[in-house]
């Protein structure tokens, strides 16, 4: 179960941050976190618009240097530069950024390949399936629309091992079938043993996973349950 | 809803080597687009006709303007000494612009999709972190000897090859050392304050040439080779340790990198320079610092107090002022710019350059024009406000410039006021200008595709045209008559680029600008 409360660092967590501060440079955008994530359990983090969500995932994946406090993913700080932290951690953020001589295939085949998958073109073709692209595999990104090229970034994420997967408003662009798609996969993969991380604006998506949530803002960071985030959205 | 996927059959010990995975993206690309060996011959046959004709040209124009500067000037600013100072400020500018672009940096595809790879970077980071230097040094074999050439050195095959030997050990080695650089946290503010230093010493070392001329004309040959020997020992013994340390960059700083370097491609490729300003002199050092106790008195001060402030807070702004300014100061004593029309076309870029220092806070208000919203003044007001600090930035500038001609000619600093003026209105049309428009086709010209902006020349279009009666004197003579109709010139368009902002009000409640170039009101 996900705490925010400054309690000792379980062993079994795969994310524990401790008075946290996240920002850019050295101004922090949000009031300092605290939060435990183990294996098998997903935690949401919510907010308005601006209140931090994204740096504090960015702190989480390694991208941004936490200001303050202290950040662990996998027993250990944050180091992203290590070959072990990026094997095991999957993230998916709203890079809109490709290889423009790529297919949408060959982006997933690239990933899978690079994490040491051998049974490449199996996974591939099951994810490009779940993700309803499959008629769009050979088409370049550019090609895409905003919505497939958006569940193609997720897609990725799917391709390749993970313990922890660490999702920005992975809603976006989405349709309201894929939004479901996306919950049951997330189910699946806590199901499965891995930690799942999102940030998300959507109440639909936060009650169907009832998964519980960090409010972020300004002010203070608290834990919540899944019915109190979606209250707190509609405020 | 539960949804199973494939399972994973997975070997940690399959993860491949990161120069295998850019070769193999590459393999895929090349198939697509032709990377083949002929592809590759065509384009290094292209870049060595490009820089051939470009040293002729330079060449050319440079012993044109030689022969035809006045005899008094024809000694001023020649030979081994001055172009040394030129060397000076090309190390300033590489040293600056590789610490802004990484100089190692993973952008676009590769941020995205290589970074997460759990490959060892090393592998994948070699070719640009061996390619940087490498690019610095080509530039710094193809830029030192064509300085020599248009500063009108003694040539010969030998001496062109030993400045060719200096330039490429002198820049591969500022890049080497910027890239050293990005692994020490802080050591990047460092390269960018040296280099930025380097830039203001080379544009005194040369205004200081201009008026003691140098007493050599030439270097000893051997010293200059053997400077040169050791500056690429230099560069090819940091060239390799930065390579094999590029993996330890972390991803954050590898995408920032990158993702300047992105920026700065298509504001090249765009031919924006607005953009390409933009993005070399983005904020990237501690953003906290002492407030001040502001009390601006009504919305219009207030505006100019941010821009004051902001110009006060930018050392590149600064550096460049001086730059511009020491530049000018030895323009006209220089063969190659001593003379009436080029010495007028020197005066006008440089002082545009000047102008555009001060116009950070108008560049910004048109990016993102919250602040003047939230003030309500309308647009013509905003720019009118705007271009305070401009104004500030070219008087001193021009007081300056105009100071040193008024040696010569005491008519000069009279058209300094009317020049300030007229420079200012050219920062303020550039910093309001509309984006390129990247959809539309490329322009055809004889050197090829020419991508259409009508950004390229805006303001200084402007500046041109308010300062013609000047271009005018330095054919005819400062006589009163151009004097006077300089002030006019710089007025009309002072008020024309003031005027050709929207004149409407925002109205009450609206978070939308109304159109394009309302957005500063």
């Amino acid at each position: 179960m996900s705490r925010a409360h400054r309690t000792p660092v379980p062993d079994d967590a795969l994310i524990a941050a401790r008075a946290l501060r996240v920002g850019y440079l050295d101004a922090p955008v949000c009031a300092p976190v605290d939060l435990t994530l183990r294996a098998g359990e997903i935690l949401a983090v919510v907010g308005p618009n601006g209140a931090g969500k994204s740096t504090l995932l960015r702190t989480v994946l390694g991208l941004l240097d936490p200001l303050g406090g202290k950040v662990t993913v996998l027993g250990d700080e944050v180091d992203e530069r290590s070959a072990r932290f990026r094997a095991a951690v999957a993230g998916v953020l709203d890079d809109d950024a490709w290889f423009p001589g790529l297919t949408a295939r060959e982006h997933l085949l690239l990933t899978a390949a690079g994490h040491g998958v051998s049974n490449t073109t199996t996974v591939v073709d099951g994810v490009l399936e779940t993700f309803g692209i499959t008629d769009h595999q050979h088409a370049l990104p550019s090609a895409l629309s905003s919505g497939q090229r958006r569940r193609l970034l997720l897609a990725a994420g799917f391709v390749r091992p993970r313990e922890l997967l660490v999702l920005d408003e992975p809603e976006q662009r989405l349709d309201a079938t894929m939004r479901a798609t996306l919950a049951g996969l997330l189910l699946a993969e806590a199901a499965a043993g891995t930690a799942v991380l999102l940030a998300t604006h959507d109440p639909v998506l936060l009650t169907t996973l009832d998964a519980p949530a960090v409010h972020v803002d300004d002010v203070t960071c608290r834990l919540m349950s899944a019915a109190e985030a979606v209250t707190a959205m509609h405020e | 809803m539960t949804i199973h996927l494939p399972e994973l059959v997975h070997d940690p010990a399959g993860v491949p080597d990161g120069a295998r995975i850019r070769r193999v993206t590459a393999e895929i690309q090349g198939a697509r687009h032709g990377t083949g060996l002929g592809h590759v011959l065509v384009e290094i046959w292209g870049a060595v006709t490009m820089v051939v004709l470009s040293a002729a040209f330079v060449a050319g124009v440079a012993a044109t303007l030689h022969r035809s500067a006045p005899p008094e000037l024809a000694s001023t600013l020649v030979g081994e000494l001055p172009a040394v100072v030129v060397l000076v400020a090309l190390v300033g500018a590489t040293l600056g612009l590789a610490e802004r672009l990484g100089p190692v940096g993973v952008g676009g595809g590769g941020a995205a999709w290589w970074l997460p790879m759990p490959v060892p970077r090393r592998g994948l980071l070699a070719a640009p972190a061996v390619l940087r230097p490498v690019i610095g040094a080509a530039a710094g074999a193809a830029l030192a000897p064509t300085a020599t050439l248009a500063l009108a050195v003694p040539t010969s095959a030998m001496r062109i090859a030993v400045w060719a030997l200096l330039g490429a050990g002198a820049l591969g080695t500022a890049v080497g050392v910027a890239a050293l650089a990005q692994h020490v946290p802080r050591a990047g503010r460092t390269v960018r304050v040296t280099g930025d230093a380097l830039l203001v010493v080379a544009a005194a070392g040369l205004a200081a040439l201009v008026w003691v001329p140098s007493p050599v004309e030439v270097l000893p040959l051997r010293a200059l080779g053997a400077a040169g020997s050791l500056l690429v020992l230099t560069a090819a013994a940091l060239t390799p340790v930065a390579a094999r340390r590029a993996g330890d960059l972390p991803g954050g700083v590898l995408r920032r990198s990158g993702s300047v370097g992105d920026r700065v491609t298509s504001a090249v490729l765009g031919l924006d320079l607005r953009e390409l300003g933009r993005t070399l002199t983005e904020r990237t050092g501690p953003s906290r610092r002492r407030s001040r106790e502001l009390h601006p008195r009504g919305p219009r001060s207030a505006l100019l107090t941010a821009d004051l402030l902001l110009l006060g807070r930018t050392p590149r702004a600064l550096v460049q002022l001086a730059a511009a300014t020491l530049l000018a100061v030895a323009a006209p004593r220089t063969a190659l710019l001593g003379s009436s029309i080029p010495l007028y076309l020197a005066l006008v870029v440089l002082g545009t350059w000047a102008a555009s220092a001060g116009a950070g806070g108008a560049r910004h208000g048109d990016l993102v024009p919250t602040l003047d919203r939230a003030f309500g003044l309308s647009a013509r007001a905003t720019r009118l406000v705007r271009g305070g600090t401009p104004a500030l930035t070219a008087a001193v500038w021009a007081v300056v410039v105009m100071g040193v001609l008024a040696a010569d000619d005491v008519r000069w600093l009279a058209l300094a006021p009317a020049w300030a003026l007229a420079l200012a209105a050219g920062a303020i049309r550039a910093a309001y200008r509309p984006p390129p428009k990247a959809p539309r086709m490329p322009v055809s010209s004889p050197m090829g595709g020419v991508p259409y902006t009508a950004g390229l020349l805006v303001g200084i279009d402007v500046a041109l045209a308010a300062t013609l009666p000047t271009a005018i004197g330095l054919l005819v003579g400062l006589s009163p008559t151009v004097l006077g109709l300089q002030a006019v010139f710089a007025v009309a368009a002072a008020v024309g680029v003031v005027l050709s902002a929207p004149s409407a009000r925002p109205r009450r409640g609206s978070s939308r600008p109304a159109a394009r170039g309302r957005a500063t009101a």
